[in-house]
């Protein structure tokens, strides 16, 4: 099974399991949910992550809190 | 005080009713999967001035914000700037916030319409910009099934028909279909009433298609 | 084709309505009327079978741009299969 969803299977057993597929109740949406999920799957790549913004966006609101703040007791910064 | 983080708020089933936003908000990293986030008990707290508890709610949601904010706006400088803008508002106005709705569809409010604006101040698609205002990079193919260069041509080609939409346009896709927000909550967080919003949606989509069709793979039924 | 020709003004019809809410219905919005007018409908016409699965493709590939959560890879695993279901 992994070995055609790869493409790796020569041309005349690939050829098979696709028509036994598409004629098979059983078979097809079964392989074909596969086919999705490895797309799904092959779609990821390298991790898109983006650094994390939320220290700066702490800093942020506690200098808008110290600038803020009346009295002289400062926020201690947790 | 915010609880501990072994002692999380009582299980909390979904509010009947009331849409589930999409379900893979930002959390901490060792926070389990199955940890059900509640941010009203959050935002009671911190309308009483628990500065803590806001604090907690901006681990929360400052990276998904950010992440939304930059699609929009384009850069990294607009949109950190701009999400760390709609936390502030969000924290001095805290108390002009309602409990009915939910604190993230008004916080987005808040930073998307600001990067909406900024956007159509920006110039025009098609100037030059450096690497470093298209952070998004699609991974390179590598040895492997063809299958791959074809997802990596695909993603290109999605990336900059996603940067060359109008923004009253790229802003509903990004929202709904990139961000995965429901129609509901996404409409909301533009300002929109639904039928707006997926006509909105529908020309932006048919406009993206038209631009990769020759990169989308064929069928293979 | 010989629906086309047999009742034209409502292939029109079913046409126009059909490119009007594909997105409703791949998104699984219409209602149980409309989406049964629209699989009927892509069942005759080509051009909008393709349409409504070539927009179906373009939303698939847009759910992959998603920068990842800060969760990390396995949530967002598990929910893109979720999704496919």
């Amino acid at each position: 099974m992994s070995d055609y969803l790869e493409g790796e299977l020569g041309g005349r057993r690939q050829r098979r399991i696709t028509r036994h597929a598409e004629a098979c109740p059983d078979c097809g949406p079964m392989l074909r949910g596969l086919m999705r999920i490895r797309i799904v799957l092959g779609s990821f790549g390298r991790p898109r992550t983006q650094a994390t913004v939320v220290p700066l966006v702490l800093e942020r609101i506690r200098e808008d809190e110290a600038s803020t703040s009346a009295g002289p007791t400062q926020d201690s910064r947790s | 005080m915010i609880p501990a983080p072994a002692d999380p708020p009582a299980p909390l089933a979904e509010t009947p009713g009331c849409e589930a936003p999409h379900d893979d908000r930002p959390r901490r990293p060792h926070a389990r999967a199955t940890m059900t986030l509640d941010d009203q008990h959050l935002v009671a707290q911190a309308q009483d001035g628990d500065r803590a508890a806001f604090e907690e709610l901006v681990r929360r949601h400052a990276d998904r914000l950010h992440a939304v904010v930059l699609r929009i706006a384009g850069s990294n400088h607009e949109a950190e700037e701009v999400t760390q803008e709609a936390f502030l508002r969000a924290w001095r106005g805290l108390h002009g916030f309602k409990g009915d709705a939910q604190f993230f569809t008004w916080l987005y409010r808040i930073g998307v319409n600001e990067a909406r604006r900024r956007a159509q101040r920006a110039p025009a698609p098609g100037v030059v910009t450096s690497l470093e205002e298209h952070p998004f990079e699609p991974r390179d193919p590598g040895p492997g099934p063809a299958g791959a260069a074809e997802h990596h041509d695909l993603r290109l080609a999605l990336e900059g028909a996603v940067r060359a939409l109008d923004p009253e346009y790229r802003t509903p896709l990004v929202l709904r279909d990139i961000e995965g927000l429901s129609t509901a909550d996404a409409a909301e967080i533009m300002g929109l009433n639904q039928a707006a919003f997926k006509s909105r949606l529908h020309r932006a989509r048919l406009a993206v298609r038209s631009a990769v069709d020759g990169y989308l793979p064929e069928d293979d039924t | 084709m010989r629906a086309m020709f047999r009742h034209p003004v409502r292939f029109l019809l079913d046409h126009r309505y059909t490119r009007a809410h594909a997105s409703e219905y791949i998104d699984g919005e219409l209602g149980a009327h409309g989406h049964h007018r629209v699989d009927e409908h892509t069942g005759i016409c080509p051009r909008c079978a393709r349409l409504v699965e070539s927009l179906r493709r373009t939303v698939e590939g847009l759910m992959g741009l998603r920068t990842q959560p800060a969760g990390g890879v396995a949530e967002d695993v598990i929910r893109r299969l979720r999704d496919e279901e």
